[in-house]
């Protein structure tokens, strides 16, 4: 065994030495304060608050690791939880000689799924002669129809219907038909089983177990798995195998684990039970007070770190000032207490609590761009954005700007119109031309859905899926037609109207679909959704009236970015989330822990996007939810009341700075009163 | 660790080749051309030496006109430690037992020959993947590098791989022992004293003389505005503290490179055969050395400078110390040509190469049973173990088969030596052992032509059932046997003294003896009682006793007269082999001229026939005309 490498104090000094020999001139030096030396020479869990160059920590770390590792067969394991930060400590590592080498073997740096993937789940698939493609949920559910599940009896009825007629109605879920690893060895997850059997009636005469069992082996059998599916096959493996464990640990002297507050529970459960041991060194990185993902996909985050009080804290910020600080501060679950500001002073900022009404709503955008405009004359900041926890059902976001669109900022999109298509609108999201044609084969099985035409064929009828709708189109000779029709969509320019409607009436009476309101709109030529939307398809920007571009997003697609600005939008999800955590944020018992599932989650939410900005910091909150008491206490925490309900925002009224503390508002609306009138 | 088994398709001579591997000791043998030698380089080509030889595929080693080959290694018995190093490639198998999983690697080399044309050679694309089927991820070279193999070439110039230069082998040994760890005293100390000599070489008058000359003409060649200031230098003139890491590495190769090794140092010219010896003693302490890694030796053909007194050391050696059965320190794959090596070699431990298939001896592969391996590990020496190399084989009984049948097979126009075939004398007792060296235990569907060792071989047999004329009860004139409760059973089938009937039918102790018959291996029995007498009654009466220097008061009738001959045989001390000498010496007189072949088969009784034309492969003994009669016969 491999003397473990050891990080010295003086190894740092050689380290930072040789860093700021290399730095361009007008950047700082690096420095590591005594709990960051302590973080590299140790193997301390961290909690790191935004800001606080966990980032640079690790890849300093591992940096120093490369410069003294000398095994040739031994390396480090990095395990992320999204690409986005193994890509990021990726680009720090590969500027640096020593860095670079941790790149490749025998060291490992990627995702947790990567890691399981890689060293436990494929190599047994290997070994049980599956040649597995590893699909996402939506892939997955798109694929589900590869295998025929055959008749089965309604529960209810005792009448015959398919299989997919249940999945159609989602009350069977493509998505939970993972394995699961239970001490009966791999089942099939209980809760698709619980689904299954909530609609069917099984009659095969055996064990309903044996039987789902058998048909995902045939799921695999074609290459198709869950991603999930590769953690009941690494437990599987490490029951089955006992030396593979001290194989992994062996291999892998040293751990870091980065996001680690994002980590699931059954991610983090496995990855203990593979390295928490004598022999390695383990190490997490992470923000517990950001742990957003919580309960995403129904999976629980882990405990370990997220609940762990014990955690050595990074309360030093290189990105906000004293005053942001402090309002990121009053909003941590894990009450990390007060973070400490390394950044320059700024100049005085006013960061804004902006309370609009139902009427007032949709000018918080315009009014924030205001308050930009007025702390930042020359235009330097460049990242400026607007972010709600949730869009949701009640359109929370869109509610502040119609033009926001979620679809943009979800993954694999589904277009409105089969124009929509053809236009290329979608096409950014997809690679190459097999995706385009999924796409479109997609859209026109959508259009045949739409139209009710089933596939007369078979008993009973059934929509077509791709496999019946070639074969149909074969039956009746229209196939290279088809084919023909599909290629020009692809290869050739957008089609004018007038040719659009000749391919749909071509198409129309290949198919044999008769006219309806519903289809038309379908096939509707919708020039004018691409004229205006070509800047849209860039991503969700809001263009303000006085020139400034914010975008719009939601507060997971902003986790761990770093912006000049952020202005956080109140959204609802049951209940009100800014409203919910007014105390907290008026400072109001701080010291009182937060409790309630919600209100811990939205604590978080809002932790990760009060966190971001550099300089500015503003919330708009709903005149409803908001109480004298509360506007008050917020003045003394230092935020500045804009309120939007009493005026039209134009007018500017009094930003009171003699409001002492305690003091009690006898008028409820208050005005804005810009500095450069005072 | 070791490779457990090695799977080839369209390799040079291998079609579709497989060969399960021991974890220690691999000796294998085989006539030229049966491949040995492709499986040293399939190993090699997939997992590359150590060694430094330039391994490459070129288009020669794809079979006859394929495009593509495959070689396949798996290895098994891998530690935890060992399967860390590649993880991420490990196939993890069903225990014996089927209830839980162990670690197996496979490397996969595919080579494609492509219409790509560069340098004028078709362009050949190579892989090398993890994975029972090739469908792992690519192996990095570091893997590749952990699992290469040292390997030994037959015919090598050990002397230049023991000399000073860049590869020696010497100087890596050193580099990589633990006496010289880079921040110990050892290296240190060398260094210094490298660097207090340098700076003493560096003052000497004559270098120093001869850097003023050069500096001269330097001075006349170049313009005033650009002077140098010119100085000899040489490695080693920084101080040790002043030196980084690469440059301490370099000079400490430098000195090592300088070093060579030799046997004594007043005999500078050493034999290649102790060149050999030595160069083999450092390559296994540099595999010593290397133990946490995976240790394979490949050596082909080690016989080619040794004699053979050394040949059966060196092997004895590598068994001893590094092939114990139950610890094996090292995995070893030898090929050789040489009965002597094949003879010191365990009997499981060999792998005998036919045809490109090849056949292990290792207990279960054939029908040997565990108390055969302890005889034949016995008596396998090095006058038998010819027959691993050879293309038939004739097991017999007794001096005077083995006298006589080379006789008879040249003097039919058929020496055996042209057929490539072995005559083994086993004695009377061990033919069977022998016998089931060449028979593979093979089960149902497996048990096809194919899969057998296409070795002919004939095991003669005598019937010896006693004609009851011999019974000098019976015949006191020509009998001399007297029946026995001991011998009922070896008389042919007639009535004892109360009339009981008693003896052995033929056809009963012919099919006991044929037990054996069964593949490519045949048991033949003599038609009657022995081969003396088989012959006498079959023509070479009158020569055999002729051998014996006559016998007197021979009766007329053939039985009578038959027994009256084998009598003398059998009464007269050593008579057996002394007859077999003289009359192998007769028939050369008598038959020697190619026109008596056929009137020398005549004379022969069946059952040797037979025999001769199943261990030489032919329809046919005759020769011209007669050879159409016996085919048409036939």
């Amino acid at each position: 065994m491999l003397d473990h490498v050891q990080i010295s104090e003086e190894d740092i000094d050689a380290y930072l030495a040789n860093h700021d020999d290399t730095l361009p001139e007008q950047k700082k030096p690096l420095e590591f304060d005594a709990i960051r030396r302590a973080a590299l020479i140790g193997w301390d869990d961290l909690q790191a608050c935004p800001g606080s160059g966990k980032t640079t920590l690790i890849a300093t770390k591992l940096m120093i690791l490369a410069r003294k590792w000398r095994s040739k067969y031994q390396g480090i394991c990095v395990l992320t939880h999204t690409n986005v930060a193994c890509d990021e400590i990726r680009s720090r590592l590969e500027l640096d000689a020593d860095g670079y080498k941790l790149l490749s073997y025998p060291h490992f740096i990627g995702t947790i799924q990567e890691f399981i993937d890689r060293y436990i789940g494929l190599p047994l698939t290997r070994s049980l002669g599956f040649d597995l493609r590893l699909l996402s949920s939506d892939e997955f559910e798109s694929e589900f129809d590869k295998i025929r599940w055959g008749k089965f009896l309604d529960r209810n009825t005792a009448k015959q219907y398919w299989f997919n007629y249940y999945l159609i109605r989602k009350k069977i879920l493509p998505t939970a038909f993972s394995l699961t690893y239970s001490d009966d060895g791999l089942v099939v997850n209980p809760v698709f089983k619980q689904s299954f059997e909530r609609v069917i009636n099984f009659d095969k005469g055996g064990s309903i177990d044996d039987f789902l069992l058998k048909k995902k082996r045939q799921y695999l059998a074609k290459g198709l798995a869950l991603y999930r599916d590769m953690y009941a096959f690494a437990t599987f493996l490490l029951g089955k195998n006992n030396n593979l464990l001290i194989s992994l640990r062996t291999r892998f002297p040293k751990v870091l684990v980065d996001e680690m507050q994002d980590t699931q529970k059954f991610q983090d459960e496995l990855i203990n039970s593979i390295f928490e041991c004598d022999n390695v060194k383990i190490q997490r990185f992470g923000d517990p007070d950001q742990a957003i993902f919580d309960n995403m996909g129904g999976e629980e985050v882990n405990n370990t770190f997220n609940e762990n009080d014990g955690l050595t804290i990074l309360a030093h910020s290189h990105r906000f000032s004293v005053d942001i600080a402090k309002k990121v501060s009053n909003l941590s679950y894990s009450q990390i207490g007060e973070i400490q500001a390394l950044a320059e002073p700024d100049d005085p900022h006013e960061h804004t609590v902006i309370v609009y009404d139902d009427d007032s709503r949709q000018q918080v955008l315009n009014v924030f761009a205001e308050i930009v405009a007025e702390h930042d004359a020359d235009s330097h900041w460049s990242i400026i954005k607007a972010v709600g926890a949730t869009e949701g059902q009640g359109k929370y976001i869109s509610a502040y700007w119609g033009g926001f669109d979620r679809r943009k900022s979800i993954k694999s999109p589904r277009p409105e119109r089969l124009f929509d298509i053809v236009c290329r609108k979608w096409w950014q999201h997809e690679e190459g031309a097999a995706k385009q044609y999924k796409l479109v084969v997609q859209g026109i099985l959508d259009l045949l859905r739409i139209a009710n035409v089933m596939d007369a064929r078979s008993t009973p009828q059934r929509y077509f899926n791709i496999n019946t709708l070639k074969s149909w189109l074969r039956d009746n000779e229209h196939y290279s037609e088809f084919r023909e029709l599909i290629t020009e969509w692809i290869l050739d320019e957008q089609p004018t109207i007038n040719q659009w409607n000749g391919q749909i009436d071509k198409l129309k009476g290949m198919l044999g679909i008769a006219d309806s309101d519903e289809i038309t709109n379908y096939l509707e030529h919708n020039n004018a959704i691409e004229d205006n939307e070509v800047e849209q398809a860039t991503g969700n920007v809001f263009n303000s009236s006085n020139g400034r571009s914010i975008e719009v997003g939601t507060i997971h697609s902003v986790k761990g970015e770093t912006h000049d600005a952020t202005l956080v939008l109140e959204t609802k999800n049951h209940q009100y989330d800014i409203e919910q955590l007014l105390n907290q944020i008026a400072g109001i018992d701080i010291e009182k822990k937060i409790t309630g599932k919600r209100k811990i989650k939205f604590a978080r939410q809002l932790y990760v996007a009060v966190s971001r900005p550099r300089h500015l910091l503003c919330l708009a909150i709903h005149n409803d939810h908001i109480s004298e008491v509360h506007t008050c206490a917020l003045r003394d925490e230092g935020w500045h009341i804009l309120d939007l309900t009493c005026k039209k925002h134009k007018s500017k009224s009094v930003h009171n700075e003699n409001i002492g503390k305690g003091a009690v508002i006898q008028n409820s609306k208050f005005s804005y009163n810009p500095r450069k009138e005072t | 660790m070791y490779i457990s088994n090695v799977s080839v398709n369209n390799f040079r001579i291998f079609k579709d080749f497989e060969v399960q591997l021991n974890a220690g000791l691999n000796v294998v043998v085989g006539e030229n051309n049966s491949g040995k030698t492709a499986l040293i380089d399939a190993i090699r080509l997939t997992l590359d030496t150590n060694s430094s030889e330039w391994t490459k595929v070129t288009d020669l080693d794809f079979h006859e006109n394929e495009k593509e080959f495959q070689i396949r290694i798996k290895f098994d018995d891998i530690s935890p430690k060992q399967a860390s190093v590649f993880v991420e490639h490990l196939t993890h198998e069903k225990t014996n037992d089927g209830n839980a999983r162990k670690s197996v690697l496979y490397v996969n080399l595919r080579a494609q020959i492509t219409n790509i044309v560069k340098r004028g050679n078709r362009y050949i694309r190579s892989e090398l993947r993890s994975g029972a089927r090739a469908d792992g991820p690519i192996i990095e070279h570091e893997i590749r590098e952990y699992l290469s193999a040292t390997y030994l070439r037959p015919l090598r110039d050990a002397e230049s791989e023991l000399n000073a230069g860049r590869n020696s082998r010497l100087a890596q040994i050193i580099s990589s022992s633990t006496d010289f760890k880079r921040d110990g005293r050892n290296f240190q100390k060398l260094l210094e004293e490298f660097i207090k000599a340098s700076t003493a070489i560096l003052k000497n008058d004559g270098l120093e003389a001869g850097e003023g000359k050069i500096d001269a003409n330097l001075q006349k060649l170049t313009f005033n505005q650009d002077r140098f200031k010119l100085t000899i230098q040489m490695l080693g003139s920084k101080s040790f503290s002043d030196m980084s890491l690469s440059e301490k590495e370099r000079a400490f190769r430098d000195i090592l490179q300088k070093l060579s090794l030799v046997l004594d140092a007043n005999k500078p010219l050493q034999g290649l055969g102790y060149n050999n010896v030595l160069f083999m003693a450092t390559e296994l302490l540099l595999l010593e050395q290397e133990k946490d890694e995976f240790p394979l030796l490949l050596i082909e053909e080690p016989e080619v400078h040794l004699h053979p007194q050394l040949q059966m050391k060196f092997l004895k050696f590598i068994r001893d110390e590094y092939s114990a059965p139950d610890s094996p320190k090292l995995q070893t794959i030898i090929t050789t040509h040489s009965p002597n090596l094949a003879s010191k070699a365990p009997l499981e431990s060999i792998i005998l190469m036919k045809e490109a298939i090849a056949f292990p001896m290792r207990k279960g592969d054939t029908w040997l049973e565990s108390e055969d391996y302890v005889f034949l590990e016995k008596f396998l020496d090095v006058t038998k173990s010819n027959l691993f190399f050879a293309k038939g084989v004739l097991i017999v009984e007794g001096d005077a088969e083995n006298i006589l049948l080379p006789t008879i097979a040249e003097l039919l126009g058929h020496p055996l030596e042209d057929y490539g075939v072995s005559i083994v004398n086993v004695g009377n007792t061990a033919y069977a052992r022998f016998a089931k060296i060449f028979l593979r235990s093979l089960e149902g569907d497996n048990d096809t032509e194919e899969n057998w060792l296409n070795i002919p071989v004939a095991c003669l047999r005598d019937i010896d059932l006693w004609p009851e004329k011999a019974d000098k009860a019976i015949d006191p004139d020509i009998g001399w046997k007297e029946l026995k409760k001991g011998n009922r059973h070896y008389w042919l089938p007639r009535k004892d003294t109360e009339n009981n009937y008693i003896g052995t039918k033929p056809e009963a102790k012919k099919t006991e003896l044929e037990e054996f018959s069964s593949q490519n291996v045949q048991v033949f029995v003599s038609d009657e009682w022995t081969l003396e007498y088989c012959l006498i009654k079959s023509g070479l009466d009158g020569l055999i006793c002729e051998a014996l220097g006559g016998v007197d008061n021979l009766k007329n009738e053939s039985e009578d007269m038959a027994i009256q001959i084998y009598k003398k045989i059998e009464t007269t001390k050593g008579a057996k082999t002394d007859v077999a000498y003289k009359l192998s010496e007769l028939l050369r007189r008598d038959f020697i001229a190619p026109n008596k072949r056929n009137v020398l088969l005549e004379k022969l009784p069946t059952y040797i026939k037979n025999a001769l034309m199943h261990v030489l492969s032919l329809n046919t003994l005759a020769i011209g005309e007669a050879a159409i009669d016996v085919q048409g016969e036939g």
